[in-house]
């Protein structure tokens, strides 16, 4: 099972590939690429939620920095990931896997839960990204559109990023 | 864990979660001119809710002090309509509280009672105030009572809804003068006696105080005829329909008689 000092490791070379995601691979107006629901989801279950919240305000901002988004714009709508983090996996996993502070992966717990709780994080980050995004100013049918989109092919590509960061050694 | 530790865990991540989001959204707002435009339209429309929210708060704790005002401005408007009615008569008369032969307090109910035979009411204003037995206690729509018993602040009097009581009343301004009644059963059912049968009465006349007595001012409206019926072939009694409403009563005025003390001595003589 990997460490935390690992974790740490790989969590931050996620974060710097959403940089390199958000500067250089813009598919379409209508997609906007991200991982970082799924690297949230991946934090080991021993940090509790505030220590979540803090991280995922800290990694969308480092994120809204250094690349071409507004700044906040990421942490705005990562925090409430973290948040609903917990609950999400208590849904799909149930409550033994939080009381025991285990790692979860595709292996031990199947690919249709991993794969529900990854599209519910990257379903409820897109709605306030699109929206803060939008700002107002473009119609719902924009929205819907962008944000079914985006939930596809992040899904994804967050699916991949799941299976790296929880593989076992 | 225990509940109470629980309860302060669940405080702190919503004040975390409130905090990094407001500093989000605050950074957001400097950061893009659209997202700024956004946020502070919510942030208005917010304020203007709870503004709206709290003065709709404070303006239903001041009604009772806004009944008040409108109560005394009622009064005052009153007062002033007497005086203009009197004043082609004895011209211009400074402001005061009189008007004709009646002085006028505005008073307040304290307690009223309505579903006995004999009903009662007691009034905030007593003889510090001016207030003195047998003044008649009236509104813009009828009598309601006539004053019995004084106490430095407040005033015991029976209601109009009393057996005991009759007021003097005449059919319009100017026609044919009677006793009024209740009539025992609703509150707003009396009887006016006394009407000859002559006098041709019908049916939705109303019916004014007379002035004859020294307890009510005259030409104070008081209610509708309906039916009328001959008794012992003198005399009409007649269904009054009154104007006045003595369950949702609150305010009143106090009338008293200036020349009260002269005319009962005359009438003693």
């Amino acid at each position: 099972m990997k460490t935390v000092q690992n974790f740490g490791l790989m969590y931050i070379l996620m974060v710097v590939g959403q940089m390199f995601i958000c500067n250089y691979f813009h598919l379409s107006m209508y997609v906007s690429l991200t991982i970082l629901p799924a690297i949230m989801l991946c934090i080991p279950l021993s940090a509790g939620t505030i220590t979540a919240m803090l991280i995922a305000f800290a990694s969308g901002l480092a994120v809204d920095a250094l690349s071409d988004s507004v700044l906040g714009l990421n942490a705005l709508s990562l925090v409430p990931v973290a948040l609903c983090r917990k609950p999400v996996i208590r849904l799909f996993l149930g409550d033994e896997i939080i009381e025991r502070k285990e790692s979860f992966s595709f292996r031990q717990n199947g690919f249709m839960k991993i794969a529900g709780m990854t599209a519910i994080c990257l379903s409820v980050f897109l709605m306030i990204y699109i929206t803060a995004d939008g700002a107002g100013v473009r119609p719902l049918w924009f929205n819907a559109a962008r944000f079914a989109a985006s939930l596809a092919c992040s899904w994804l590509l967050s699916l991949l990023v799941v299976n790296i960061l929880t593989s076992a050694d | 864990m225990p509940r109470r530790g629980n309860m302060i865990y669940y405080i702190t991540v919503a004040a975390v979660f409130i905090i990094l989001e407001t500093a989000a959204a605050v950074m957001l707002g400097y950061n893009g001119q659209l997202q700024n435009t956004w946020i502070g339209k919510g942030l208005h429309g917010f304020m203007a809710s709870v503004w709206g929210g709290t003065e709709s708060v404070r303006h239903y704790f001041s009604l009772g002090q806004e009944n008040r005002d409108l109560a005394m401005e009622n009064y005052r408007l009153q007062l002033e309509l007497r005086k203009h009615g009197l004043e082609a008569r004895t011209g211009d008369m400074p402001w005061n509280d009189t008007a004709g032969r009646f002085r006028y307090i505005p008073a307040e109910i304290l307690k009223m009672s309505n579903n006995r035979q004999h009903n009662y009411l007691i009034i905030d204003k007593g003889s510090e105030d001016g207030i003195q037995p047998m003044s008649g206690i009236i509104t813009g729509e009828g009598t309601v009572g006539i004053v019995e018993a004084v106490s430095r602040h407040y005033a015991y009097a029976i209601s109009f809804d009393n057996p005991d009581m009759a007021v003097s009343a005449r059919l319009g301004r100017d026609g044919a003068a009677g006793t009024l009644v209740w009539a025992g059963t609703g509150s707003r059912d009396a009887i006016l006696n006394e009407i000859p049968h002559h006098i041709d009465v019908e049916e939705g006349d109303t019916v004014f105080t007379s002035g004859f007595s020294a307890i009510f001012p005259p030409d104070i409206p008081l209610g509708v005829t309906g039916d009328k019926s001959l008794v012992n072939g003198s005399f009409f009694r007649i269904d009054v329909r009154l104007f006045e409403d003595f369950r949702k009563l609150r305010f009143v005025t106090v009338a008293l008689s200036i020349d009260k003390e002269e005319i009962e001595a005359l009438e003693n003589e």
